[in-house]
């Protein structure tokens, strides 16, 4: 295939020196591929889209003091604002959710716990260290409102609320399908991402028709684009989705 | 050049090459996080991270690629073919880090074992939710394959055939690679700019080596005659002194070479050692010298020169009115055979 010479300068790698003009040759030809790979670097890590504000604190263990409720999923209502926020939804280490034995013990206590913030511009949530939870004064009235807001359909992504607020991010989409499903067995709570007329994201926390928590109903349905019809109400300042998840609808 | 398997040595060119690789390596992957964070303050550094080694895997992939298919249409090329391995390991274990990086992260931490995992979690009932970590993982074991059989020790004990044969699984791998970017990241990451980087680079590989593989199967063609015991494979006037010919003789792959002013000599187009294309190297050094790793042949015997053990089958040869004829029926590898002469100058 090759047209060589008699001239052709001829490369034999076992040999000290590089023929003159192979060498020259090749400075060019790796510098070339270098500065291309590199420029590709660039050009993939800029363009990525899905990076949210989604932040987690991973080694700043903090103490928490508020008032625990187990339902439709663990929250704590903080004593005062941390980070800018009162309400957190609790989970437990790892891919696993807040356990349900240590959330029926507390419900509506006054409570300490230690754990680590991960919060995006409107949720928050604390990742408890197992065990660290105390009592801290007599069970209480339920401190949130709840208010009901209709029927609504609303199209969007479902994800595990623990990596989607900032834990992995980012933390949606086909390439973090197999987490959040993960993730949601372990108890995690599942929210829909939406985004609303103006083009803003906007969280709904996913719970059953009944109030009562989800995981394995919707973990055929993660990531991809789906339209769920139900009764949004709004916990506190969280909203919230009840709804049937067998009615849930692919886009 | 051999006298056990410890074959090519080290030298400054190596040396250089690798040093040029593992900068290259590292600056991609600094450019990818320095860059990825200044603009995603928020982002997670695992996963930045995985996704650096991931594309710096994917692109040195190509690099590998290309470089064969080059090396035939211009023998500039033919050095970077040369330590070729060392691109491949590296390739490895960037990729590798990736999928570890992959699995402590999407797969560790929940009640299902982090490998079952990756094939369990990751596989949906319907198209948006087609499984792509699965691919990873089988171009993840045939490029480990790969990587553990590099030594020439392995092309030794499996033999080159055998070892090829192995190796041709890359290509394998870089479609399985094609179906994990794209039913993965390529779902997620919607800019068009990735998927027209990622069909640029399919285009480029596949478009390359069916170019080369064009051109060999019509010189292949235009040789073959089953007709009598010796073929003509060219003609003394086509034979540039040092500079060995390709043609196919029977099923062989044959190079003719001219030397010594006024010999030729026909022996086995293939070397010893990896399979390279003898009838791409040159006359030095007394020997037929093979453009990928400079394992030399002696023309008249197809032996390597002392200490050296390799040797290649060699054809019986003569010339009839300025054409060369080749008996279609090879010798045993290292049996001496006349040179034909000519008075070509
Ligand atoms: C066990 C093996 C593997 C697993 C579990 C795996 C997993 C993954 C995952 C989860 C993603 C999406 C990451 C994200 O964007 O968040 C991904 C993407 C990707 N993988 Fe792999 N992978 C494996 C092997 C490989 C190998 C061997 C390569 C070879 C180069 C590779 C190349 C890529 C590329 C280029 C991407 C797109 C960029 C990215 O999203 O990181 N993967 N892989």
């Amino acid at each position: 295939m090759s047209d060589q010479k008699n001239d052709s300068p001829f490369f034999i790698g076992w040999e000290a020196k590089t023929p003159k003009p192979i060498g020259a040759f090749l400075k060019k030809t790796a510098l070339l591929l270098l500065v291309s790979s590199l420029v590709v670097a660039g050009i993939v890590t800029v363009l990525q889209s899905t990076v949210s504000t989604g932040r987690f604190d991973f080694g700043n263990v903090q103490e928490f003091t508020g008032v625990l409720i187990k339902s439709p999923v663990p929250m704590l209502v903080a004593d005062k604002e941390v980070e800018g926020e009162k309400i957190f939804y609790l989970v437990g280490p790892m891919k696993y959710g807040f356990p349900t034995d240590v959330a029926e013990k507390h419900h509506l206590q006054q409570v300490t716990l230690k754990g680590t913030f991960i919060g995006d511009a409107q949720e928050a949530m604390i990742e408890v260290v197992d065990g660290s939870v105390a009592s801290a004064g007599q069970a209480g009235a339920n401190p949130l409102q709840v208010s009901d807001l209709g029927e609504v359909t609303l199209a969007g992504e479902i994800v595990d609320s623990k990596c989607h607020l900032g834990v992995m991010n980012p933390g949606r989409l086909k390439p973090h399908r197999a987490c959040a499903i993960n993730c949601l067995s372990g108890g995690i709570p599942p929210i829909l991402v939406a985004q609303t007329a103006d083009g803003q994201i906007a969280h709904y926390l996913l719970v059953g028709k009944d109030g009562s928590a989800i995981h394995d109903d919707v973990l055929e349905y993660v990531a991809e684009p789906v339209e769920l019809t139900g009764a949004l109400k709004v916990i506190g300042n969280r909203k919230a989705l009840y709804f049937d998840p067998s009615t849930i609808k692919r886009l | 050049m051999s006298v056990s398997y410890k074959s090519v040595g080290w030298n400054g060119f190596k040396k250089r090459y690798d040093l040029i690789l593992v900068i290259g390596v590292v600056l991609f992957l600094a450019i990818f996080m320095a860059v990825g964070i200044a603009i995603y303050p928020t982002v997670t550094a695992e996963i930045l991270l995985m996704r650096a080694t991931a594309i710096a895997a994917i692109t040195l992939l190509h690099i590998i690629l290309l470089i064969g298919p080059m090396a035939r249409l211009n023998p500039m090329w033919l050095p970077l073919l040369y330590n070729r391995r060392h691109l491949g390991v590296t390739m490895f274990l960037t990729a590798f880090l990736h999928a570890v990086l992959a699995i402590l992260t999407y797969h560790l931490g929940g009640s299902v074992n982090p490998i079952v995992s990756i094939f369990i979690t990751d596989a949906g009932a319907n198209m948006s939710a087609f499984p792509f970590q699965a691919f990873g993982f089988g171009a993840l074991m045939i490029l480990f394959v790969m990587a553990a059989t590099s030594h020439d020790f392995w092309l030794v004990n499996l033999t080159a055939p055998v070892w090829k044969t192995l190796h041709m699984g890359v290509y394998f791998a870089y479609v399985m690679l094609v179906a994990h970017v794209s039913f993965g990241f390529l779902q997620a990451e919607t800019s068009p700019v990735y998927a027209a980087l990622m069909g640029l680079g399919a285009l480029t590989i596949g478009g390359l080596h069916l170019r080369v593989g064009w051109g060999q199967k019509s010189l292949d063609e235009e040789l073959q005659d089953n007709s009598d015991e010796f073929v003509e494979v060219c003609k003394v006037s086509d034979l540039t002194e040092n500079i060995p010919l390709g043609a196919t003789v029977g099923e062989d792959r044959v190079a003719v070479i001219l030397y010594e002013g006024d010999k030729i000599s026909c022996v086995s187009g293939v070397c010893q050692h990896q399979n390279g294309p003898l009838a791409e190297g040159q006359f030095k050094y007394g020997c037929l010298t093979c453009p990928w790793h400079g394992y030399q042949y002696r023309p008249n015997d197809g032996a390597s020169p002392d200490p050296f053990t390799e040797k290649i089958p060699t054809f019986d040869i003569k010339i009839a009115d300025g054409r060369v004829l080749v008996k279609r029926k090879p010798n045993p590898a290292g049996t001496p055979v006349e040179p034909a002469t000519c008075n070509h100058r």
